[in-house]
């Protein structure tokens, strides 16, 4: 600053007493970590409940998850008893979450019986006036083929369709992400004709616990079982079919063997309930072979992603083509 | 290692002060910053280190080969091997199964059997982004703008892990100075690092997950069963998501460096208020641009040639910018439609030019009119660049023509909001993030450290559960 009665400074004297004044206003690297880490723990402080919830659902079950809860534990207890977690808790319900940030699923309410005693009826011959509800559900590889089917059935004028598909979600992590009871509050607010589904890719791991159940024990497999029963009980309530799409090879041999004890034991699951069961490696994989270039229509292309387990946009038209044809011959549905 | 995660706050706290505590010991903060890097890029797939590795030798020995050669000649093949090197390790990861397919369809419908073998590599993530600075770092070396460096220097130049995944494409006149030289541990820029870092986040995590999810996704991935306002929107949603994806990721990588003592060239600058292409690909993705410009357009004859070689060269360096973001039509149409939008541009301007005009006119509907029909012309651009296959950018635009009659439940006020507000802060400024730097600068330490939290806890709060990756790192 230029002092009354000072002659002005010249423009290299401001420049440098700019630079001055900057070189004052930043920090030494101590400062400036300390700084960083201080926002960070303020930050996780504040984040605590959150952060406690997302390691306990969204974490697969080792040594990370684990070391992660006991760091966060007592910070969440403390961030409670303070009510530092409020304006966080606040913001996630304003947000439409659960106060941990977790996902809010509408329960249906009592007064109707989540299995209706009265029977769907499919309509065989579906036009635009009787059109044919169908309810697509799955994973994020479920959701590879719902965008697809979706296309091709509305192209038929005469279905409306609803998919309901969320990444990162199976039928094993039910603490993470319901399924069960997602898929009754969808039943209950769409009343499908029918419900196609397609998930399983996220499912090759322990139950979290306590206790804790290992991937592919009897208890997990038991276990696993009774969650995909529930999941096509609640599908098939009033009689409503359910084309379940299964999971297809995979390029890692190694995670192709934990799908392959994921896939038998839904194909078991949907004889057991009655749910038609659409084999994706027909379609996919060659002679049960992991493929990721197929012919269709005559032209090669793509159809899977580079992670080899996805399906890429030729792959997922192509599957969706099969599940149509499925559909239609499995339901004896005609559709135009 | 995803920048807003857990992992990598734990891991940049570990190299903050590794970094900090070697930096007067030149060779040791080299070493441990080159392990840092390597050990951010193993964290996707340890077998990717080998690649970078290679493409670091490759790059050493093609610049020492030219700079000890004393004829031209010699200096040229030394160039060609490095370049066919690193072109060559890009060409089989990045473009080989797209070549086998299209080769194999000719040879299929000429009735011949199968020549080219269908093979998957994986595509290492950053590929593009370290060869296109090892190819312009062996290229200032052949044009003797730039000495060679040291093997450790050039590691490190090229693995240096807040530019390795998505950029800045930054050259190595600008980051082997600051490599070689300790860097100032009493003048880490705190406030601006701070600044970049939290702004950066709340685009990629709240900003660009929340459009993504709202609109683009689901149109996108199946636009015949949405109206043409929803396509619309789905469509300028998209140059919202990814300018705040891209930018809010240069702008971490932009304040990471920063807080490690380093500073990296700007990447964007309110690239939607361009007047027309020319300024557009000024203020996009300004380091990819002129390494576009620099190591492809002039070297191609850029406008020293006739008009025609000019508007060649225009299309050839968009056609092959266009390319390098992926292999698949949807790339190149969006390439091609950028180069015949800049050669048409460029032939607007010598028309004008003749005349005795300014290049644009500059009244003010004329600057408004200008503007918008480039941004409309920058998103037909994206609508290529985002769909996923050719059938499907048709979807797009035949439901765009006739998808009037459909109701549009995607498009709320929530939405139109953001997208607005998006495109309007274009219009703020420059001087206002200044402005937030120099509040920042001026608060007390735990005022600061308040303020940091405070940021991360409303763009947490506010973003979705799980972050998807940045759009730029497949590239």
């Amino acid at each position: 600053m230029t002092h009354p009665g000072e002659p002005p400074r010249a423009p290299r004297q401001r420049t440098q007493a700019r630079r001055d004044t900057l070189r004052r206003e930043r920090a030494t690297w101590v400062r400036t970590g300390l700084v960083l880490l201080s926002g960070f723990l303020v930050w996780v402080v504040l984040d605590a409940t959150v952060l406690q919830h997302n390691a306990q659902v969204n974490s697969p079950v080792g040594a990370r998850r684990t070391a992660a809860l006991d760091i966060l534990g007592p910070i969440a207890s403390a961030a409670r008893t303070l009510h530092l977690d409020v304006p966080v808790a606040q913001a996630n319900i304003a947000l439409g979450r659960t106060s941990d940030g977790g996902f809010v699923i509408p329960t249906v309410p009592t007064t109707v019986p989540s299995t209706s005693t009265t029977t769907t009826t499919v309509p065989r011959n579906p036009t635009a006036r009787h059109p044919l509800r169908v309810l697509i559900v799955g994973d994020s590889l479920g959701s590879d083929l719902a965008a697809p089917l979706l296309t091709d059935l509305n192209a038929t004028g005469a279905t409306i369709v609803w998919t309901d598909t969320v990444i990162s979600t199976g039928l094993t992590r039910l603490d993470y992400f319901n399924w069960v009871a997602e898929l009754e509050y969808d039943v209950y607010k769409y009343k499908p004709d029918v419900v196609i589904g397609m998930m399983g890719a996220n499912d090759p791991q322990g139950f979290p616990g306590p206790p804790y159940i290992a991937f592919n024990t009897p208890q997990w497999r038991a276990k696993y079982t009774r969650n995909v029963g529930q999941f096509f009980t609640i599908g098939r309530s009033s009689g409503r079919p359910f084309l379940w799409v299964s999971v297809p090879q995979i390029s890692d041999p190694g995670r192709n063997q934990e799908f392959g004890v994921v896939r038998a034991l839904q194909h078991q699951a949907a004889v057991a309930h009655g749910v038609h069961y659409f084999d994706a490696d027909s379609v996919l994989s060659p002679n049960g072979r992991y493929a990721a270039y197929l012919r269709v229509g005559g032209q090669l292309a793509l159809v899977r992603q580079p992670d080899g387990i996805h399906l890429t946009s030729a792959g997922g038209a192509l599957l969706a083509q099969s599940v149509f044809v499925a559909l239609e011959r499995d339901l004896h549905v005609h559709l135009p | 290692m995803l920048f807003p995660t857990f992992d990598f706050a734990i891991f940049f706290g570990v190299v903050y002060v590794g970094a900090w505590a070697l930096n007067r010991r030149a060779v040791a903060w080299k070493l441990f910053m080159v392990a840092a890097s390597y050990f951010f890029y193993a964290w996707w797939d340890w077998r990717f280190c080998g690649l970078l590795l290679a493409a670091t030798v490759i790059t050493h020995f093609g610049a020492t080969g030219i700079h000890a050669s004393a004829s031209e000649r010699a200096r040229r093949w030394w160039l060609i091997g490095a370049l066919v090197g690193l072109l060559g390790v890009l060409g089989y990861f990045k473009y080989y199964g797209f070549f086998a397919v299209n080769v194999d369809n000719m040879l299929h419908a000429a009735g011949l059997g199968r020549l080219v073998p269908l093979l998957t590599p994986t595509l290492p993530i950053a590929i593009s982004f370290f060869t296109f600075m090892a190819i312009s770092y062996v290229v200032d070396v052949y044009r003797r703008t730039l000495e060679p460096a040291t093997p450790i220097d050039l590691a490190v130049y090229l693995s240096f892990f807040p530019h390795l995944v998505a950029g800045p494409i930054v050259r190595g006149s600008e980051l082997l100075p600051q490599i070689r030289r300790p860097r100032d541990p009493h003048q880490v820029d705190l406030a601006r690092a701070s600044v970049l870092i939290m702004g950066g986040l709340f685009k990629k995590v709240v900003i660009s997950s929340y459009v993504a999810s709202a609109i683009v996704d689901p149109v996108f991935a199946s636009p015949r069963t949405h109206s043409a306002p929803e396509v619309l929107f789905a469509v300028w949603g998209f140059a919202v998501q990814i300018y705040a994806d891209f930018s809010g990721y240069t702008d971490i990588a932009i304040g990471v460096a920063l807080l490690l003592g380093v500073r990296f060239p700007v990447n964007f600058d309110a690239p939607y208020t361009a007047r027309d292409l020319q300024e557009f690909w000024r203020r996009w993705h300004i380091t990819l641009s002129r390494w576009l410009r620099d190591y492809l357009y002039i070297p191609l004859g850029g406008n020293r040639g006739s008009q025609l070689a000019t508007s060649r060269n225009l299309l050839v360096t968009m056609i092959l910018g266009g390319l390098w973001h992926g292999a698949n039509w949807t790339f190149l149409a969006w390439g091609a439609l950028h180069g015949v939008g800049q050669v048409v541009g460029h032939h607007r301007r010598l028309y004008r030019e003749r005349r005795g005009l300014p290049p644009l006119a500059g009244t003010l509907d004329a600057k408004v009119r200008q503007r918008f029909l480039t941004f409309q012309f920058v998103c037909l651009g994206w609508l290529f660049f985002r769909a996923s296959s050719m059938s499907n950018a048709f979807a797009m635009l035949s439901q765009l023509c006739t998808g009037w009659r459909v109701p549009s439940t995607l498009v709320t006020p929530l939405l139109v909001l953001v997208l607005a507000g998006m495109i309007a802060a274009q219009y703020v400024p420059a001087n206002f993030v200044d402005r937030g730097v120099t509040w920042f600068r001026r608060l007390a330490a735990p005022w600061q450290a308040l303020a940091l939290g405070s940021a991360l806890l409303v763009t947490t709060t506010l973003g979705p559960t799980g972050v998807s990756p940045f759009i730029y790192y497949r590239f």
